[in-house]
């Protein structure tokens, strides 16, 4: 099993996560298990680099995510992992604090899984 | 609005706001001093660019929330103008934020315009697309050549975003410069702040002053 098919089972396993797509920073698609990815994944890459721009701009240490909020409670979350950007939705009706903190962990997770094999 | 923003600064964990809008910039301001200035103008201009970049996506967006280390910062539209930016503390009650959020906004003075409801997007404003006069820069008369070159070499830079970030460029440009080729090096210095990443902005200056380097030695 590949990484990324490492990674696609197991943002799949996590409760409150509807659909993914994971991003380079320059937009491009890596993977994802939507039917059409392609506004999805220009979206997450334009709020991850205004994400980072906003950081850079005040000047805040450390980004953790982002969210957007909808009317129908179906709330569509953003998260850094190293250079990409992932881009989360929600399962309408789901604990959108624990989704964030349940999926940030694992990003966090792979990135120190990361560091200890390089 | 700043009867809006006090009453938000009474909110526990709440730091400050401000309102924006985005052809004027920040209109009313009660954060601390160290969010002030052209940083704030910045902050909240790249924060009008994910919700507009969201809005085309999720036409019921209601706010978006930005979650740092320090500091939450929530970014909601109050008017087809004006936008609120809230920064608190990260522990801040969401639920209390939300419902003060709404409150606050439901009290302000209705003006004719007061529909901080999602749109359609039948109804959207096309604000991330550019007029029909700056399609007519892009396509036709002495301008165009450039300015396509310049598009282009964004895209090289920055991938498929380069458009909308590109057309915001132009539109600013357009409302400050006589669109002149003298000028370019304006447009250059707009995008590059527009890019909002230094290495990608060194990147496209160096594309840029290469194809203009080389087409005046064709020229000459």
């Amino acid at each position: 099993m590949t990484r990324l098919e490492v990674f696609t089972n197991r943002i799949e396993l996590i409760g409150g996560v509807e659909s993914f797509v994971l991003v380079r920073r320059s937009g491009e698609v890596v993977t994802h298990n939507l039917r059409n990815p392609g506004e999805l994944a220009a979206m997450v890459t334009i709020c991850g680099i205004g994400a980072n721009a906003v950081m850079q701009s005040i000047g805040f240490s450390h980004f953790r995510h982002l969210t957007i909020n909808r009317v129908d409670r179906r709330s569509f979350l953003v998260f850094f992992l190293d250079r990409y950007f992932l881009g989360v939705q929600q399962v309408a009706g789901a604990d959108d604090g624990r989704l964030a903190r349940d999926v940030y962990d694992f990003l966090q997770d792979l990135l120190s899984q990361n560091r200890k094999e390089a | 609005m700043q009867q809006l923003i006090d009453d938000m600064k009474a909110i526990p964990g709440v730091i400050g706001a401000c309102t924006y809008r985005s052809q004027e910039g920040i209109i009313d301001n009660n954060l601390p001093t160290l969010f002030r200035g052209e940083r704030l103008h910045d902050t909240a201009r790249h924060l009008a660019k994910i919700h507009a970049a969201g809005r085309l996506n999720f036409p019921d967006l209601t706010e978006v929330l930005l979650n740092y280390e320090e500091s939450v910062v929530v970014f909601r539209q109050i008017n087809s103008d004006d936008f609120l930016v809230t920064i608190c503390d990260p522990g801040i009650n969401m639920n209390l934020l939300g419902m003060s959020l709404n409150l606050a906004i439901e009290n302000l003075p209705a003006t004719a315009d007061s529909t901080p409801a999602p749109v359609s997007p039948a109804e959207e404003k096309p604000a991330a697309r550019p007029s029909p006069d700056l399609d007519k820069l892009l396509k036709s008369g002495p301008m165009a050549q450039p300015l396509q070159t310049m598009q282009k070499l964004l895209t090289k830079v920055i991938g498929p975003m380069a458009k909308i970030v590109f057309d915001d460029a132009l539109a600013r440009w357009v409302g400050t410069s006589e669109n002149r080729k003298g000028s370019l090096s304006k447009l250059l210095e707009i995008v590059c702040q527009e890019i909002g990443d230094e290495e990608k902005s060194r990147e496209f200056r160096e594309l840029v002053r290469e194809k203009m380097a080389a087409r005046r030695k064709s020229d000459a």
